[in-house]
């Protein structure tokens, strides 16, 4: 699953920014429970992905509280177009293989 | 409650200071863990494995950070060992410096410019390979540190070669640029790589 992990994080982030906890629940909810990251994964993860400049962050208030949000830049929206692509063409050819 | 304030002092004692970087971490993984309670603070694992996770990423964010803030610590020791002596202190009574004083000072220039070169070298390579940057960082700090002490000296026999030199002025100058140093240095370390252990992909 880690291979995968940028992927996931950048689609969870797609189009909604969020806060690392937002970040968990929503990829526990996307995935009906199946992607149980561990939150020890996801920071250090965001904080790669924030470095390689496909995501940015800012301190926000949310509900009275203070919160770093991120979002995806530009080149995360590419690098996220790019890894779908990858990824379907993937599934693509396991499902022909495996006969699904 | 207990519980979780102790994971958190002691994944601030296991983070490197990161030039600011770790009080942002802290600041996230508070608010997590005041979202998620108990379970989450289950889910982040044990804190040696965090800690060497957020590691790496803070080393790789301070060498970044260190290689801007090197050339800056760089140029600014021209403050006190050019731009202060030149326009406070009186003029020297000599046509021909003296060989003694002359030499060291040529080691001072040489070794600023060695100094600013490894830095703008730290500035590019922060930019490209945070990893690596802490090499220029660590050679322009040596050569800083070769700069701040000839440089030292010279002040200090120049106090006695130049009548009316103000003591005041040059015992400043020599304390601002050992802090200056003081500072490259502390940029080198924050800059030096994680060799925390490796863990295993979940």
């Amino acid at each position: 699953l880690k291979g995968h992990l940028d992927l996931l994080l950048l689609a969870a982030l797609a189009g909604r920014p969020a806060h690392g906890y937002a970040v968990v629940e929503r990829l526990r909810e996307r995935s009906g429970g199946a992607f149980d990251l561990s939150e020890g994964t996801i920071y250090p993860a965001l904080y790669r992905l924030e470095r390689a400049k496909l995501l940015s962050s800012r301190w926000s208030v949310v509900g009275g509280r203070r919160r770093r949000i991120y979002s995806l830049t530009r080149s995360g929206q590419r690098a996220l177009a790019e890894q779908r692509r990858e990824w379907k063409a993937f599934a693509g050819a396991v499902k022909a293989v495996a006969g699904v | 409650m207990r519980e979780r304030e102790r994971f958190l002092q002691e994944l601030e004692r296991r983070l490197p200071f990161a030039l600011g970087a770790r009080r942002r971490v802290l600041a996230e993984v508070r608010e997590h863990l005041r979202d998620g309670g108990e379970e989450s603070l289950r889910r982040f694992g044990s804190v040696d494995q965090l800690a060497t996770e957020l590691n790496r990423e803070l080393r790789m964010r301070a060498a970044a950070r260190a290689s801007w803030l090197a050339p800056l610590l760089v140029v600014a020791f021209l403050v006190p060992f050019y731009v202060v002596p030149e326009n406070t202190l009186p003029a020297a009574p000599w046509s021909v410096k003296p060989h003694y004083l002359a030499w060291k000072q040529h080691v001072v220039i040489a070794a600023v410019l060695i100094a600013a070169a490894l830095a703008i070298t730290g500035f590019a390579v922060g930019r490209l390979r945070p990893r690596l940057a802490f090499v220029p960082l660590v050679g322009s700090a040596l050569s800083l540190a070769v700069a701040v002490t000839f440089g030292a000296i010279v002040a200090v026999q120049w106090l006695d070669a130049v009548p009316g030199t103000s003591a005041a002025i040059t015992y400043a100058s020599i304390v601002a640029s050992f802090a200056l140093l003081a500072g490259l240095v502390c940029l080198a370390l924050e800059a030096l790589p994680h060799r925390g252990r490796d863990f295993a992909a979940d």
